[in-house]
């Protein structure tokens, strides 16, 4: 079967909520190049054409000339087979919305960035001088974020426009600029190479240096004689960092910035689990899946987030964006790094279909065989530092997420059940949690969903 | 003969060295100045930005005094005394010289009159007047060397009737005629300064603009005021014979009669000072025009030696020198500063009235194609110009016009050289106009201009 592409109308915009189509630039049936202008479209804001987002041909339009189109509505089919079978047009408005949520963000200038689902906007942008209320004046005045936020990148209005123009997350530039600002060149920069570049000198994008209180022990000196160097009068050996390093410290250094982070514990006793696990293991063998602990996890993790849809979510803003779909990221440890591969829609998933989908991230993300569209999506993530021996931690949210559950180790221990002393398989079990969206009682309550779950285990 | 040993040691005390040696000290460095005159301050100090400010400061009151009986004032026959002029300039420029002195004790520099050469690389030898020789040693050096005047071949000043800007500063009297060779910043600032004092001025300039590297439509105002004020301007003129009698001098432009004049100022520019140092001891070869060739950190081919300022082939200002001299020498101590952007760097001129500029002209951007938007506001309409007298010029912004980044700004009229720093700022910070058109500026006020010229930009400026 061939591959389809579903052309969605992008969002233009914050506040853009439909754009009213002018003409077709292709007819059914017609060959299209990706990035090739396909359909142009005229919103409150702007006039602009829409790019074709693949190569092949364009199947069916399913919008008309002159009505308007809600934003993520689906407005084409564009195939590689010209007798591809056409669509039912899904009205992805719920649906797409959640899933973008990582790409609409707080910007650094109160401003939400926006991606269109076909990655792109191509605004030839026929911005109206005149309109002052609409252009130049009217996105700051709007701004729905605290002030607070407008420190966390540092930018310029000109690379805020570009970014907003290009739909750019600015949190990923890397800034040259005076104190690691990201200027009109960074961008340009980062759009000609896809972002794939590690920034020159490894800034950080969010220099810490001006909230730093050890920052000026940080002066490497150089010894210019034998380029020895030193930090704080001890000789040092400089290496670069991997990409994937840097990517996961810039990750882990805007999460905290980003949410204030809460972690509450429970202690689970998990005798249930165990014993169902021992009579289910060899089962599971047969059929070829591998039945772990995780995956009794995982299941408990997509009962709780339906009762408490608040930790599958994201904030934008003022507003907080709830997520249909339950995707669960686990963090794995690989050789080059911390990748964190999603198992998807997972919403109604039988423990069977949870082994399966963590056998199949985990292997392929230890060969190196994820595809880029594996470690997207994420709308709760699981981190099991309890493999090591760790009983208790504290994890970095996994932003744009709001919750991250960490498993500690399974340790059989003496416990009193009805006034007898028993052995019980125990495992400490934590949710780190957004305190902007959760409270305590709100983490408290999911993790006793899950401790509820998992104690009373069906055999 | 004694030896001293330095982390740095700069060449030149003028707005670059001074600023170097100080910021050295601050980050620790063990530093010494070399200077070959009697007095620090450079060029800028001694015969360039101060003392010519001082005197256009009295041109600006006695044409303010010309004017009193607009505000309500009668003067009778009023007057004004050139010694006490030149000695108000001369008390200014002493007192900073004093100030810098106090600086460099403050600072801890080391300061050696005299001429340095190089004799190796870490090794410069300083002549000083009486003769005497001192070696210094040093892990970086610092060329800050400036410039001179450049001279018509067969037009020298002879102090007299023939003079550049580093004698006209000392003149004695008023001359009733001048002829200034060379339309550029020096010329015109002398030409606006002795027009107010009542000298019939002529400039002559080779090139088909006056200030060839302004804007052209702020010189076309500037040149119409300057008409009116009776100044005569000769672009595309060349000078071809000077005779200097005894009182006067014979000019004649090609294709001209000869005319007389009490004096010529010669101002046909400045050539960088980097001859008589020993560079080439050290394998530095500046080139034909006396430049000294530098990376964007100031580093010469050599890797200890720096240079900044006039000697180099960027923008021959005071702060310019000075933000280089800053910038090489944090880089000398191991700190990573940011490479200066030229396009912030402004340009003053403190004629009558005031030009000052940022970033490309116009007919540059024409020039190489660059798509580009004007945005302009006069100053006529404000309520604050006609209080204060001064409604000519106008602010001109050139911006693109996709996300209106500010590309130039061009401003002539009064206070132009005090307001175009909003625009460095806000170039430095990739402002665009419209953060420029939307921050509040005071009222009433001069600077209400460049809000109104960003309103022009970005829809419609309010009071036109």
């Amino acid at each position: 079967m061939s591959h389809s592409t579903e052309v969605l109308m992008p969002l233009m915009g914050e506040g853009v909520n439909e754009a009213t189509v002018i003409r077709w630039l292709k007819a059914p049936g017609e060959k299209v190049e990706k990035d090739e202008p396909l359909i142009e479209v005229s919103t409150d804001k702007v006039d602009t054409e829409i790019p074709a987002p693949a190569s092949g041909y364009l199947i069916a339009c399913f919008a008309e000339e002159g009505s308007a189109i809600e934003v993520y509505q689906t407005i084409a089919q564009i195939s590689e087979d010209p007798k591809a079978q056409v669509i039912t047009p899904s009205n992805k408005a719920d649906r797409e919305k959640p899933s973008n949520a990582g790409n609409a963000v707080p910007s650094s200038g109160g401003e939400a960035l926006q991606v269109s689902s076909v990655g792109m906007l191509d605004r030839k942008a026929k911005r109206q001088s005149s309109d002052r209320s609409g252009g130049a004046y009217g996105a700051s005045l709007q701004s729905p974020l605290p002030a607070s936020f407008a420190g966390a990148v540092r930018t310029s209005p000109l690379v805020r426009k570009m970014a907003k123009e290009h739909g750019l997350d600015l949190r990923m530039v890397p800034g040259s600029g005076l104190h690691g600002r990201i200027t009109r060149s960074d961008v340009e920069e980062y759009l000609q190479t896809g972002g794939q570049r590690i920034p020159r000198d490894y800034a950080m994008p969010n220099q810490v240096q001006e909230f730093d209180p050890t920052g000026p022990l940080f002066t490497v000196k150089t010894k210019n004689e034998d380029g020895k160097e030193f930090l704080d009068g001890v000789e040092v050996r400089r290496e670069k960092m991997s990409k994937i390093r840097w990517l996961t410290a810039e990750h882990m250094l805007r999460s905290v910035r980003t949410s204030p982070h809460v972690t509450t514990t429970f202690e689970m006793d998990l005798h249930k689990i165990d014993a169902h696990r021992d009579a289910n293991k060899a089962q599971f063998e047969k059929e070829g899946v591998r039945l772990t602990f995780t995956a009794y996890f995982i299941q408990a993790a997509i009962h709780a987030i339906k009762k408490f849809p608040e930790v599958n979510a994201s904030i934008d803003g003022g507003d907080v964006l709830f997520k249909e779909a339950i995707n669960i990221g686990c963090a794995v440890a690989t050789k080059t790094g911390l990748i964190v591969p999603v198992i998807k829609n997972a919403n109604d998933f039988s423990l069977k279909e949870c082994a399966v989908g963590l056998s199949d991230i985990a292997m392929r993300a230890r060969e190196s065989k994820l595809n880029p569209s594996d470690i997207k999506g994420g709308t709760f993530s699981i981190t099991n530092p309890g493999m090591y021996g760790s009983i208790h931690s504290q994890p970095i949210i996994n932003q744009p997420q709001v919750a991250i559950m960490s498993i500690g180790a399974i340790i059989k221990r003496p416990v009193v059940v009805n006034q007898d002393v028993t052995i019980r398989p125990l495992c400490q079990i934590g949710l780190t949690f957004d305190h902007r969206i959760i409270d305590g009682e709100g983490g408290a309550m999911f993790l006793a969903e899950i401790r509820n779950f998992l104690e009373s285990y069906p055999a | 003969m004694t030896n001293n040993t330095y982390d740095l040691v700069v060449i030149g005390a003028g707005p670059g060295g001074e600023v170097g040696v100080i910021r050295a000290a601050q980050l620790g460095l063990k530093v010494a100045l070399v200077e070959k005159n009697e007095h620090l301050g450079g060029t800028c100090l001694n015969v360039g930005c101060i003392p010519t400010k001082a005197l256009l400061e009295s041109a600006k009151i006695w044409e303010k005094i010309n004017h009193v009986e607009d505000f309500g004032f009668a003067l009778e026959n009023p007057s004004y005394s050139w010694d006490k002029i030149m000695s108000r300039k001369e008390d200014i420029v002493n007192a900073q010289r004093k100030g810098l002195k106090f600086l460099m004790k403050k600072n801890k520099v080391d300061v050696y009159h005299g001429h340095g050469r190089f004799v190796s690389s870490d090794n410069l030898e300083v002549t000083s007047p009486d003769g005497s020789k001192t070696s210094i040693s040093a892990k970086h050096f610092l060329v800050a060397t400036g410039s001179r005047v450049k001279e018509i071949p067969f037009a020298k000043s002879n102090g007299k009737t023939i003079m550049t800007s580093d004698d006209i500063l000392f003149i004695d009297k008023v001359p009733k005629s001048l002829c200034v060779v060379g339309g550029g910043v020096v010329g015109m600032e002398f030409a606006s300064l002795f027009a107010r004092f009542g000298t019939s001025v002529t400039v002559v300039e080779m090139a088909e603009q006056m200030l060839p590297s302004e804007d052209e439509e702020v010189v076309k105002e500037l040149c119409r005021l300057f008409r009116k004020q009776k100044i005569i301007l000769k672009t595309n003129s060349k000078l071809s014979k000077v005779e200097s009698k005894a009182h006067s001098c014979l000019v004649t432009i090609e294709g001209e009669d000869p005319q007389e004049f009490d004096l010529l100022l010669s101002s046909i520019g400045r050539a960088p000072v980097s001859d008589e140092l020993g560079l080439d001891n050290v394998g530095i070869f500046p080139d034909k025009f006396g430049f000294i060739g530098v990376d964007n950190h100031y580093r010469t081919p050599v890797k200890n030696v720096f240079a900044i300022g006039d000697v180099i082939k960027t923008p021959a200002l005071a702060h310019t020198a000075s933000a280089e001299a800053i910038h090489a020498v944090e880089i000398i101590a191991g700190q990573h500063p940011h490479v200066i952007d030229y396009q912030t760097n402004p340009g003053a001129i403190y004629t009558s009235p005031e030009i000052a500029s940022m970033g490309m002209n116009e007919q540059t951007l024409r020039k190489n194609g660059v798509e580009y938007s004007v945005a302009k506001f006069p100053f006529a309409p404000m309520a604050k110009a006609k209080i204060e007298g001064s409604t000519d010029g106008f602010v001109k912004i050139i911006f693109e016009p996709k996300y209106r980044e500010i590309l130039g700004v061009h401003i002539i009229g009064a206070k132009a050289t005090e307001m175009i720093s909003e625009f460095v700022l806000g170039k430095v910070l990739e402002t665009t106009v419209d953060e420029i058109g939307h921050a509040i500026h005071p009222h009433p006020t001069i600077s209400e201009t460049v809000m109104e010229a960003a309103h022009a930009a970005i829809g419609g400026a309010i009071h036109l």
